[in-house]
């Protein structure tokens, strides 16, 4: 894949140009420890503006973790995170997400009483400050908003494909079109950097198919996508970098097709038989 | 069928024409009891409806508009629509710091400490003898005189008087609390409801979005108590008690969660039904529980949702099926 390793490159060439704001994402000697057991250890990538980025690695490798500590679920134990040049330590995940940094959740969630043009809506309030008093007051200014709301979920409802599937509740929908529902969700919070959990687990191969080609698209558009999936077909058409993490570390770093060759990533976790297959 | 809006102009018709209905009697009170408990049920659901937090000390906000308004007007004059401004701000002050203060971790703490807080206020009410006298309470909080240009001063101190005022407050309030649900913090509100990890990882804050809330409740309890306060003409550390918040809570749960109309609806047949029930002597309590029984197995999303299925199942206008519950 020579496009996407230049993509890479590029990209990486602005970051290390280093704009006045820094990188879209800086994770720096990033430790997490549970009581006793360390979950991650000296964790540290850049991830630049524009492209996407996958973390990848076997299970309890750590990266559901990695994005609860950049989203600010969890707290690390050490080290930063920096957020365009910005720390975002001891911030809430909602403030998090008013910098631009939204992520979806392994376990899909999705807002269960809610239609599905609703739940995409409820998206949308993000940024917008909350003042029920004004609201109140100025009805004019809430409907407005409510348009908006309503256009923008549209929008992105017809983009990830559910438009269908708009006055359904969202607890109706398929385990693949929940999936793509939160997703939608999170891109009516309009982004800056979208971090996916594993956007394919559950889906049959259309659905996988579909998601891969929306994320082209996101990142197409100057989204910043960073996706933690285990489906390594994905991973390796659609990522521009992959980061490799095991028992807490970062084993490897680089274009998809230079870290599948790598022994190390080989061995803990892509298996002899990817490489032969000269995946 | 009529309609929503022309439900609404029947049921605002049939409310305005109580009074040349039931007179200044018994049933007149209960009319005036229940615009005051709509606007307490109504405040309560955005807190427990729309918002999901298990508010149990909805009393204190209640009994907090009350004693501020009767404190006001007792000594410094203060008729009841400033006492009533004055206790909303009370209460809603009193929720937001409450709020500040434990609304960082919701959920069963949350709901211990709205329990402990009404019972707090219950406590400071009958124990600061030289404010409140204590369990002898506040008596002499009048009903308002109001001079409006060419009928002369209104005096608010007949049944009939303080109905139109209090229906026309409860109106305001129902009507504030119901575009604030359906506004762009109620929608907040209602994600904070639904899944609030959700809602934080796309930018809402909870605890900022959870303090909204309580405090608006509050604000509108404050109200409701104010008016109670300034139509009963007493005030005493009863107010606090928890019975108030169960009341309200069961005009929530009943009328129907997170819809504001739904709880107005509960506080109608949670004012009157108990009286209708009064033929029954002793067994009323009995009837009474086994009503909510019945209500809760069957229509558990509310008295708006089960009129909603009735009047589907049976095509009736919603209006009679509202009459047929109300007889049976």
């Amino acid at each position: 894949m020579p496009e996407a390793g230049t993509t890479a490159a590029s990209a990486q060439g602005a970051a290390g140009a280093g704009g006045a704001k820094g990188p879209m994402l800086e994770v720096r000697g990033v430790a997490k420890r549970f009581g006793g057991l360390t979950a991650l250890e000296g964790i540290g990538f850049d991830v630049p503006e524009g492209g996407v980025v996958s973390v990848i690695g076997p299970n309890g490798a750590g990266k559901t973790t990695l994005f609860n500590l950049i989203t600010g679920y969890l707290p690390p134990s050490e080290g930063e995170i920096l957020v365009r040049g910005g720390s975002i330590l001891g911030l809430t995940p909602s403030r998090i997400a008013r910098l631009g940094v939204v992520r979806t959740f392994q376990k899909t969630e999705v807002f269960p009483e809610l239609t599905v043009g609703r739940c995409v809506e409820t998206g949308a309030l993000c940024g917008r400050p909350l003042r029920p008093v004004r609201d109140l007051f100025r009805p004019a200014e809430a409907r407005a908003f409510a348009e908006r709301a309503r256009a923008r979920s549209e929008e992105i409802l017809a983009l990830v494909g559910l438009a269908d599937k708009r006055d359904s509740l969202s607890t109706n929908l398929s385990y693949g079109e929940q999936r793509l529902l939160e997703v939608a969700v999170g891109l009516a919070a309009e982004p800056a950097l979208l971090l996916l959990d594993e956007p394919a687990s559950g889906m049959n191969a259309e659905e996988a198919g579909h998601i891969m080609s929306l994320i082209r698209r996101l990142a197409e558009r100057g989204m910043t996508v960073c996706l933690v999936e285990h489906n390594m077909k994905v991973v390796m058409r659609i990522s521009d970098r992959v980061v490799v993490i095991n028992h807490g570390r970062v084993i490897a770093d680089g274009p998809p097709a230079t870290v599948a060759r790598d022994p190390q990533v080989v061995a803990a976790y892509l298996g002899q038989g990817w490489a032969d297959a000269g995946g | 069928m009529i309609g929503r809006r022309g439900a609404f102009a029947l049921v605002a018709l049939l409310l305005a024409a109580a009074p040349l209905v039931l007179g200044e009697g018994y049933y007149l009170h209960l009319m005036i009891m229940f615009a005051i408990f709509a606007i307490a049920a109504a405040s309560l659901d955005l807190i427990v409806g729309v918002a999901g937090l298990l508010s149990l000390g909805h009393a204190a906000f209640f009994g907090l508009g009350a004693y501020t308004s009767a404190l006001l007007f007792l000594h410094a004059g203060l008729p009841m629509f400033g006492g009533m401004l004055a206790g909303a701000l009370v209460a809603a002050i009193a929720a937001a710091l409450l709020g500040a203060l434990i609304l960082k971790v919701r959920g069963h703490r949350f709901v211990i400490t709205t329990v402990a807080f009404a019972e707090i206020m219950r406590l400071v009410a009958y124990n600061w003898v030289d404010l409140t006298r204590g369990q002898m309470g506040l008596p002499g909080v009048l009903a308002p005189r109001i001079p409006v240009p060419g009928l002369g001063v209104i005096d608010f101190n007949t049944k009939t008087a303080f109905y139109y005022l209090a229906l026309v407050v409860a109106g305001v309030c129902v009507f504030a609390l119901r575009r604030i649900a359906d506004g762009p913090a109620g929608r907040g509100f209602a994600a904070l409801r639904e899944n609030e990890p959700l809602a934080e990882s796309v930018g809402i804050s909870t605890y900022h979005h959870a303090i909204a809330a309580f405090t608006i409740g509050a604000f509108f309890a404050g109200i409701s108590g104010s008016l109670y306060a300034h139509y009963i003409s007493f005030v005493g550390p009863d107010l606090f008690y928890f019975s108030y918040t169960t009341l309200f809570l069961v005009m929530v749960v009943i009328g129907g969660k997170g819809t504001i109309w739904g709880p107005v609806m509960g506080a109608f047949a949670f004012t009157l039904l108990p009286e209708l029930l009064r033929v029954a002597d002793e067994f009323r309590l009995v009837f009474f529980g086994g009503l909510l029984i019945v209500a809760v197995l069957f229509f558990p999303r509310g008295l708006t949702a089960g009129i909603d299925h009735l009047s589907r199942r049976f095509g009736r206008a919603p209006d009679a099926t509202v009459e047929r519950r109300a007889d049976a």
